[in-house]
């Protein structure tokens, strides 16, 4: 770790020892970026990390409700509203017993530089309550919504602070949030993100995560003057976020030749085509049935409790499934197979023994940090919808991610070259959202 | 329900309908008998006066015997009516003073309802009948000798109190008497009563129960005393709907034809009402006989016959005998059956002709159908445009006072009388099995609590059923001689020796009777005498059958029929049963079987049959979360039959006292849904009786949605917004958990739940389990299948946790959830919470997925123990695992976090998991107590096998068992 960074994280161990979650998440964080640490006396001089640990504002709230017995009850609520320099704050909202102080400070101070990849105007911030969602009525879940927004209404605005959805926080609770902001304030606008079509949330969002690590992939691939046309990709899991990157794949001209759940994997040799798409989407969101019914439909190859790294030859893996699904020994599957990509779809999915065999292999190796930013994304495209009040199409939504995966695949490899790491984009990735709000805390002064 | 409800409800379990409850409801219970010596001499020498009272009463099978006091004069009367009341006073003539003319104003000041009777005890008191003033005096009798005048009094009196409101209430009918000669009365009214209340008696013979017997009584005709016109015109026009015949003196208080009046008057009211005068007159009687009335010769030795006569033709006592319009004889029903079923043939002209004069009713209200007299009474013919018209609301009020009549009710299998709306049939004379006694109970209690009248749009009950009592179980086994040595056997050689035997010819016959009403899908189930014992739960351990019961051919039916009869009779002798009755320590020979057959509620689409959905519901919960306790019950429901609840597939579950409380979040929903469901498939070839389920198949969800049935059970995932919408308007992935019904109540099925479980668990004395399948159309049709005690850990009974040494208890706590015992445990895992560290619990979950990955291949499951949150979405908050990290788990104990307060997850990121698999969840505190300890050094100490950087596995000398009890809430796991 750079010398100043250790510096700082000294002190900050010492004054914050009890926030073990925070203080793991800072250490993380100064590790990826003391190669640009390295290089730049200024972020030392200008003081950057002793300013940016510090959130800038902290605010901590009763929230008192009544249950549907008539019984009060009491729980904290917080606002952690780290850093503002490139937009408001924004991130989201957790319910859950677990929720302190520290633990909203690791989330926060992670946003500020996955908001900051995406290249759209978005602070860092985080929130939430120790309230447990779990076996509460919707009566009971509104009440504790209202009370919640009664005193946060005070501090947020749509070019203050921009809350979304965390756990706990799904599209019910955003709903009685935003009713409750709008009572308060009178005023319709773009306070939280994540709303429904019917009143100013964005259209795509199921779609953006996986459309998003195709849009970044295929960038990977022009970049080698190379495209999906003829390329043999597996992909691993078969919700969402795989599934939407398969047909992104599809359309691209990519053969996908695997999905797998938590029982096995599918292997189609042939490629899933469109209309096998249209099945496997059935079969996974609606009948949510297994995957093995698509080997039984189609004559596909079905392996029980396997992952599909290394299973037939392919160019290159998508894994979308869940963390540490690719371990060492099928990143080496996967080599002798031919693969020389591997882009993260999921979070973490692949664990640090194998990034470093990719490494090793010169292989392309692509973080979730910014491969799968399109999910972030697309909050900031509400945020813009909303400033706007008016609602973009599905074709619009996704033109505006393609464009914004590729930003963040350019501020990789440039950030990456600029600290002498050229084609790495895990140095890329977590170096590139910090540079960004650091020059602009710069060019903001000290404030 | 509160327990003022259900005592009520249990009042009209054990008296029966409740119009006869409410009936004679004042009467007399205290009697003051005022008598000189003689007199008091005289009366009980000649009559044994109080044996008569209450031999009375039980020859007429009457309650409330009144107890008597006597008092020798009347300053003696007034001394114990200082201190006491009194209902009925009955004072000879001379009893001192104040003589009874004052004592009976004095007591009438003091309570006007008191009644006062003044026996004359000679006919030569009868003079002061002119003399004295009588306003305060009720009634006077001369004495005759005849014991049964007493009983005359007190009843009269009743009569007199009561005939209000039971008319009103039950639409008992009103015989008056009009008469003013008191010798005459005193002998002609014991008659009356005598005649009326054995004539009731006669009908009620056959009632076995002898409250019923007691209660039927007040059903009896009432009988008004007028002594004169005036009076008689006052009960006349009161009670004018209600009057069943007439009986009157003509000559009255010295007017040679007031009874003339009496008839004009009756007839002018209703041509029809019958009336019997009676006068020495012949002069007179031809007069009355021109009028229209019968007649009777006072002077002549056939007065009581002519009296009999008259009450059993007037009173509907006989046979009913149709006539036509000229009043000859066409028919006669002597049984209702007959009575129905004539009424749709006789010719319209004879319905006209006792319609008019309103005899069936007369006819029908000494026959308990008091409330079909009653509805048919309120009915004016004018409502009709044609007879034809009116004997179908006739006939149509019948048949549904009937099958309520039938409800509760346990009917013999007749092949000559099968009545299609008979819910619960019964062949042989044997025992009903535990089944079905639990059957027939719940079916009454249904039928008295009245539960389908409180729900809004539902209509609750039990299948059609019918019972084959174990009387040919005995048979089966004595006519093939299946005395054998089960031991020496396997469960296929059994069943094919039953299947090789016969039954006999005469179940057959009923078989293939019952099978003509029978037409839907049945499934045969055991109900052995053991069985759903209090505290012996038999669940899965009989055998059942489902059958399509679809074939053209009666022969295929039936001979499936009675293969699935045979094996359930053989199922008795399985080596599962037989260890099981070994185990409890009961003997096999004990065992009898008796047969249910019950239609399966259900529906035909297409090939496939199945309920709408279907269930189990628990008066007790052993997993309950936010604030329900334990006691509010629990249900869990799915499309489908409840095969798919019971075998712990995806269902939906909920407490019927919050179905607004969810116990999945939205995400688990959609993981944890149901997405197949179980029906029967009608057209299934292949079948085999030695199969239970050869017929039942597992379908996709989107089957029942092309069938249009889950419109109020499913809900919508809107992927785009992320929302959940009850109903299936929009495309989406389907939820289901009847969110229109549970949330937006569009039919009362948690009300319903509440209701059944609250009062069967009050009935059965104990936490109980009903499993009840349902059909949603106009209206929610909700059968309820089965209601059993719930299995808890007492009743397993095979410890008492507070007599356990603490030297062999590994852990105990008090907060946990499951129940029952789980033994042989070979392996536990557990992390100590000295290595816990918040930071690194995505290693340890790795740690754990590598140990039960090596414990699933050698299939051992294991208890797993260890610090935080198992299964938590936040990582610092406990081990981040997935259940496919843990799935060979048995136990999962989570222990607490030095100065880390961490609420219990309540195990609820698995919580499908923990309850279908029975998987017990233990909470320990980090620092120890009585009520949450755990033994580290003992853990510490054992053989490790597998040792990782956080977590070990360990195998114990010997394996170790765990005791949830989950009613007190105290878990165990001994060492």
């Amino acid at each position: 770790m750079n010398k100043y960074a250790k510096k700082v994280l000294t002190n900050l161990q010492k004054k914050y020892f009890w926030e073990k979650e925070f203080l793991q998440a800072v250490e993380e964080v100064f590790n990826s970026i003391s190669p640009l640490l390295d290089r730049a006396p200024k972020y030392e001089k200008e003081k950057i990390l002793e300013r940016i640990v510090e959130p800038e504002r902290i605010i901590i709230f009763r929230v008192p409700w009544m249950d549907d017995r008539g019984e009060i009850q009491v729980n904290t609520g917080y606002r952690v509203e780290f850093n503002s320099a490139i937009g408001p704050y924004k991130g989201g909202i957790r319910f859950h017993p677990s929720v302190n102080l520290s633990i909203l400070k690791f989330l926060g101070f992670d946003q500020i530089f996955k908001n900051s990849l995406t290249g759209l105007m978005m602070g860092g911030g985080k929130g939430g309550s120790d309230f447990d969602y779990k076996g509460k009525t919707d009566n009971e879940m509104m009440r504790f919504c209202q009370s919640f927004m009664t005193e946060l209404s005070r501090h947020i605005g749509a070019h203050t602070d921009v809350p979304a959805g965390d756990i706990g926080v799904g599209a019910r609770e955003i709903g009685f949030l935003f009713g409750q902001y709008k009572r308060l304030k009178n005023i319709f606008e773009g306070v939280l993100t994540g709303k429904g079509t019917n009143w100013g949330g964005s259209y795509l969002r199921p779609e953006a995560t996986g459309f998003g690590v195709v849009y970044f992939t295929n960038e990977v691939l022009n970049k080698n003057n190379d495209s999906f046309e003829d390329k043999k990709v597996l992909i691993s899991g078969s919700g969402n976020v795989a599934l939407h990157a398969a047909l992104k794949v599809i359309e691209l001209g990519g053969t996908v030749l695997s999905l797998s759940d938590s029982n096995g994997s599918i292997i189609d040799k042939d490629g899933i085509d469109r209309e096998k798409w249209e099945y496997i989407y059935e079969l996974k969101v609606y009948r949510r049935g297994r995957i093995k019914e698509y080997s039984e439909k189609f004559g596909a190859k079905y392996f029980e409790n396997k992952r599909p790294w290394g299973l037939i030859k392919a160019d290159i893996a998508l894994p979308c499934a869940t963390e540490n699904e690719l371990n060492l020994e099928e990143a080496r599957a996967l080599v002798e197979n031919g693969c020389f990509c591997v882009i993260e779809g999921a979070n973490m999915p692949t664990t640090l023994e194998a990034i470093e065999f990719f490494n090793e292999k010169d292989i392309i190796f692509a973080p979730g940090i910014a491969a799968n930013a399109g999910g972030v994304g697309v909050s900031g495209l509400e945020m813009a919808q909303d400033s706007m009040m008016l609602q973009w199409t599905k074709e619009e939504v996704d033109e505006k991610l393609k464009r914004m995966m590729k930003h963040i695949h350019k501020q990789c490899i440039e950030v990456a070259e600029e600290v002498g790491t050229p084609g790495n984009y895990v140095n890329g990735a977590s170096i590139a959202g910090f540079k960004k709000v650091a020059d602009t805390m710069i060019d903001q002064g000290l404030v | 329900m509160d327990i003022e409800k259900i005592i009520k409800i249990y009042d009209k379990f054990k008296y029966g309908e409740s119009i006869y409850h409410k009936l004679m409801k004042q009467r007399v219970r205290k009697i003051l008998l005022i008598s000189t010596f003689y007199n008091a001499f005289v009366l009980e020498q000649e009559s044994k006066f109080s044996e008569h009272i209450i031999g009375g009463y039980h020859q007429f099978n009457l309650t409330s015997i009144p107890k008597i006091t006597n008092a020798i004069n009347a300053s003696h009367a007034l001394k114990i009516l200082e201190k006491d009341d009194f209902d009925l006073i009955i004072s000879t003539l001379r009893i001192g003073d104040p003589g009874p003319f004052q004592l009976a104003k004095i007591i009438k000041e003091k309570n006007k309802k008191t009644a006062f009777v003044l026996l004359f005890t000679e006919s030569f008191d009868l003079k002061f009948l002119n003399q004295k003033k009588f306003e305060n005096i009720d009634n006077v009798f001369l004495w005759s000798g005849d014991p049964s005048l007493f009983l005359t009094m007190i009843k009269l009196t009743e009569d007199r109190w009561n005939v209000e409101d039971d008319t009103k209430i039950g639409g008992v009918s009103v015989i008056l008497l009009v008469e003013d000669s008191v010798n005459f009365y005193s002998l002609y009214l014991p008659e009356i009563y005598k005649i009326l209340m054995t004539q009731t008696q006669k009908l009620i013979e056959e009632e076995a129960n002898n409250d019923i017997k007691y209660l039927r009584m007040r059903t009896r005709p009432k009988i008004l005393f007028a002594k004169n016109f005036n009076e008689a015109k006052k009960f006349l026009k009161k009670y004018k709907d209600y009057i069943l015949s007439v009986i009157t003196d003509i000559e009255l208080e010295n007017k040679r034809d007031a009874g003339f009046e009496i008839i004009d008057f009756v007839k002018e009211e209703n041509p029809y009402i019958p009336i019997l005068t009676q006068s020495s007159d012949a002069a007179l009687l031809k007069k009355a006989r021109e009028k229209g009335a019968e007649i009777s010769h006072k002077n002549t030795p056939f007065v009581l016959n002519d009296l009999h006569m008259f009450l059993l033709r007037s009173c509907g006592f006989g046979d009913f005998v149709f006539r036509d319009s000229n009043g000859n004889e066409i028919a006669v029903a002597k049984t209702f059956n007959e009575f129905e079923k004539l009424i749709e043939k006789i010719p319209l002209d004879s319905f006209k002709y006792h319609a008019e004069k309103k005899q069936f009713c007369t006819w029908l209200i000494p026959r308990r159908e008091l409330t079909l007299a009653k509805k048919l009474r309120k009915v004016k013919k004018e409502k009709f445009s044609s007879l034809e018209k009116q004997r179908k609301f006739f006939l149509n009020v019948i048949k549904n006072i009937k099958i309520k009549n039938q409800r509760g009710k346990i009917l013999d299998f007749n092949k000559n009388n099968i009545d299609e709306n008979s819910i619960i049939l019964k062949i042989g004379d044997g025992s009903l099995g535990g089944k079905g006694r639990g059957l027939s109970f719940l079916n009454a209690l249904f039928t008295v609590s009245k539960l389908e009248k409180k729900f809004r749009n539902s209509v609750i009950s039990i299948p059609k059923t019918c019972i084959i009592t174990t009387n040919y179980f005995d048979e089966f086994i004595y006519k093939n001689y299946l005395y054998i040595d089960y031991d020496f056997h396997t469960d296929e050689e059994i069943t094919n020796f039953f299947f090789q035997g016969t039954l006999s010819d005469n179940l057959k016959e009923h078989l293939k009777h019952l099978l003509e009403i029978f037409t839907k899908p049945i499934i045969v189930r055991s109900s052995g005498l053991l069985e759903d014992s209090q505290f012996h739960p038999f669940a899965g351990i009989y055998k059942s059958v489902v059958l399509p019961n679809c074939s053209e051919s009666i022969e295929t039916r039936l001979k499936q029929l009675e293969d699935a009869i045979k094996l359930v009779y053989a199922s008795v002798y399985f080596k599962e049963t037989r260890a099981y009755i070994d185990r409890i320590g009961l003997k096999l020979e004990e065992e009898k079987m008796a047969v249910i057959i019950q239609e399966v509620v259900g529906e035909q689409y297409d090939n496939f049959f199945y309920p709408h959905f279907a269930g189990v519901a628990q008066s007790f919960n052993y997993y309950p979360i936010s604030h329900m306790k334990k006691s509010d019950g629990v249900a869990t429901m799915a499309i489908g039959f409840g095969k798919y609840v019971v075998e712990g597939e995806k269902s939906y579950r909920f407490s019927p006292k919050y179905p607004q409380i969810r116990y999945l979040s939205l995400d688990d929903m959609l993981k944890l849904t149901q997405t197949e469901f179980y029906a029967l498939d009608l057209n299934k070839k292949n079948f085999s009786c030695k199969d239970e389920e050869s017929f039942i198949v597992k379908i996709p969800v989107e089957i029942a949605e092309k069938h249009g049935n889950i419109s109020q059970i499913a809900s919508t995932y809107n992927i785009q917004n992320g929302t959940l919408e009850p109903g299936i308007y929009s495309k989406g992935p389907r939820i289901i958990n009847f969110d229109n019904i549970l949330l937006y109540n569009s039919f009362p099925l948690s009300e319903i739940l509440s209701e059944i479980l609250t009062f069967s668990e009050y009935a059965v004395g104990t936490p109980v389990e009903i499993e009840f399948a349902a059909l949603i159309k106009d209206k929610l049709y909700f059968n309820v299948l089965q209601v059993r005690p719930l299995a808890t850990f007492d009743e397993i009974n095979i410890h008492k946790i507070e007599t356990l040494e603490k030297e062999n208890i590994l852990l105990y706590t008090e907060k946990g959830c499951g129940n029952g015992i789980i033994d042989n445990i070979k392996n536990i895992v557990f992390l100590e919470p000295e290595l816990f560290d918040k930071t690194l619990t995505m290693e340890m979950k790795k740690e754990i997925n590598e140990i039960n990955l090596f414990l699933k291949e050698k299939k051992e499951e294991y208890i797993l123990i260890g610090p935080g949150r198992w299964g938590s979405r936040d990582k610092f908050l406990g081990i981040p695992v997935d259940w496919d990290d843990i799935n060979m788990v048995k136990v999962i104990v989570e222990t607490g976090i030095k100065d880390f307060d961490i609420e219990p997850s309540q195990g609820t990121h698995f919580i499908h998991n923990i309850i279908s698999i029975n998987i017990g969840y233990f909470n320990i505190s980090y620092y120890s107590d009585e009520n949450s300890f755990i033994d580290w050094n003992w853990l510490k100490s054992q053989n490790i096998l597998i040792e990782k950087s956080f977590l070990k596995l360990i195998k114990p000398e010997k394996p170790v068992t765990v005791f949830m009890d989950g009613k007190k809430g105290k878990y165990v796991i001994l060492k």
